[in-house]
């Protein structure tokens, strides 16, 4: 009796710590093999043939097709920059630079990866040829409810959402190898309560 | 007593380590999400198909500024052989293997004449290739892979919503024939 406690224990801590672990290790943004710019992570090899086991596991669990090194990289963010988690009932400033690439594009994405669509039907979405930028080439979006001027991204509803920051024929993903790319910061502007 | 929890422990966290393993390497085999997966087993063989008009097709996190289009291939008879126009937006390709790991990619830019050329084949066919030398080395992208099948992905960028047409004739346009040339 008490040998088969012993087992059904071990094998109840075995199942949870395997489960609990192997999740975290796929789901955490700043998990294994990515670079990390703030709150942006990319996974910069997931595209490559000698991917890692985690990578790969990842991008199949979320039902992603990875850009290949050819076509850009992508960057995901799950937390403003002081890291609490994005918040749909909140507003936020996405400002600064992006690093070089041809064209980029910022999406606000549910959390199972469905593009976030506004309550007029408005895509939450911009690329490097629609967004205003100030002379020097920065530019703010602003993620609000309220309509606001300049670079406006609707968001509604509630709960958790992410950002996706792609970036098409860089050369940051080239030989030289991703070394600390400058990405825009994502500011918390307050919630509605 | 103390070497009871010890040994406790100990076949916790080995039995944990092996389970952790066999759920990472397990993931991309049954996940149901896996979009490699959808689309090895919606598309026809040889035929590029528009993303957006499949049934069984969902790729998560899609950019919302593209339009896609695949091709799913075999290698086992013959190579491949990807054609297409010009597009004056930005455009991309990625070949996959069944797993959804990319074997090539290219942009427009890296494109010989801006313009889709591509062959695949496989390590056999590549060695004929070089014997045959035939025209088609000069003016096409050739991608060397033992992966026995796969599919390749177009990515046309859609810059206004009125530019949506002309990025699908380019995708619409795309050629994806076996190559008869060995």
């Amino acid at each position: 009796m008490r040998i088969l406690a012993f087992f059904l224990s071990v094998i109840a801590i075995g199942l949870a710590l395997g489960g609990v672990s192997a999740h975290l290790s796929i789901r955490q943004s700043h998990g294994l093999g990515a670079i990390n710019v703030g709150p942006w992570s990319a996974w910069p090899f997931v595209g490559g043939a000698e991917v890692d086991p985690y990578t790969s596991a990842r991008s199949a669990a979320d039902g992603t097709l990875p850009l290949g090194a050819a076509e850009g990289l992508s960057f995901e963010a799950t937390t403003d920059q002081q890291g609490n988690p994005l918040q749909r009932n909140c507003r936020y400033e996405i400002s600064g630079k992006t690093p070089i690439s041809r064209i980029w594009t910022v999406t606000a994405y549910s959390t199972d990866g469905k593009a976030l669509v506004s309550q007029s039907g408005a895509l939450t979405a911009f690329h490097s040829g629609n967004v205003v930028r100030y002379a020097d080439s920065s530019f703010v979006i602003k993620l609000d409810d309220r309509p606001s001027s300049g670079n406006w991204l609707p968001l509604a509803g509630e709960g958790r959402f992410k950002l996706i920051l792609r970036l098409y024929d860089t050369p940051i993903t080239s030989n030289s190898g991703v070394i600390d790319p400058v990405m825009p910061r994502i500011l918390p502007k307050g919630c509605i309560s | 007593m103390i070497r009871r929890i010890l040994y406790f422990c100990l076949c916790g966290i080995t039995l944990a380590g092996i389970i952790h393993i066999v759920i990472i390497l397990l993931i991309p085999s049954l996940g149901k999400r896996d979009a490699a997966k959808q689309i090895m087993e919606a598309l026809p063989e040889l035929q590029f198909v528009d993303l957006s008009t499949v049934d069984g097709i969902e790729i998560a996190a899609a950019d919302p500024f593209f339009e896609l289009s695949a091709c799913r291939f075999k290698l086992d008879e013959a190579g491949v052989q990807i054609s297409g126009g010009k597009l004056p937006a930005f455009w991309s390709a990625a070949v996959y293997d069944k797993g959804g790991k990319v074997i090539y990619s290219m942009n427009d830019r890296t494109a010989i004449g801006n313009e889709l050329q591509m062959l695949i084949v496989n390590p056999v066919q590549m060695a004929a290739l070089r014997q045959i030398q035939p025209e088609e080395l000069e003016t096409s992208i050739v991608v060397e892979t033992s992966a026995p099948e796969g599919f390749i992905l177009l990515r046309a960028f859609v810059r206004e919503t009125t530019q949506a047409e002309e990025s699908r004739a380019f995708l619409s346009a795309a050629n994806c024939l076996p190559y008869s040339g060995i």
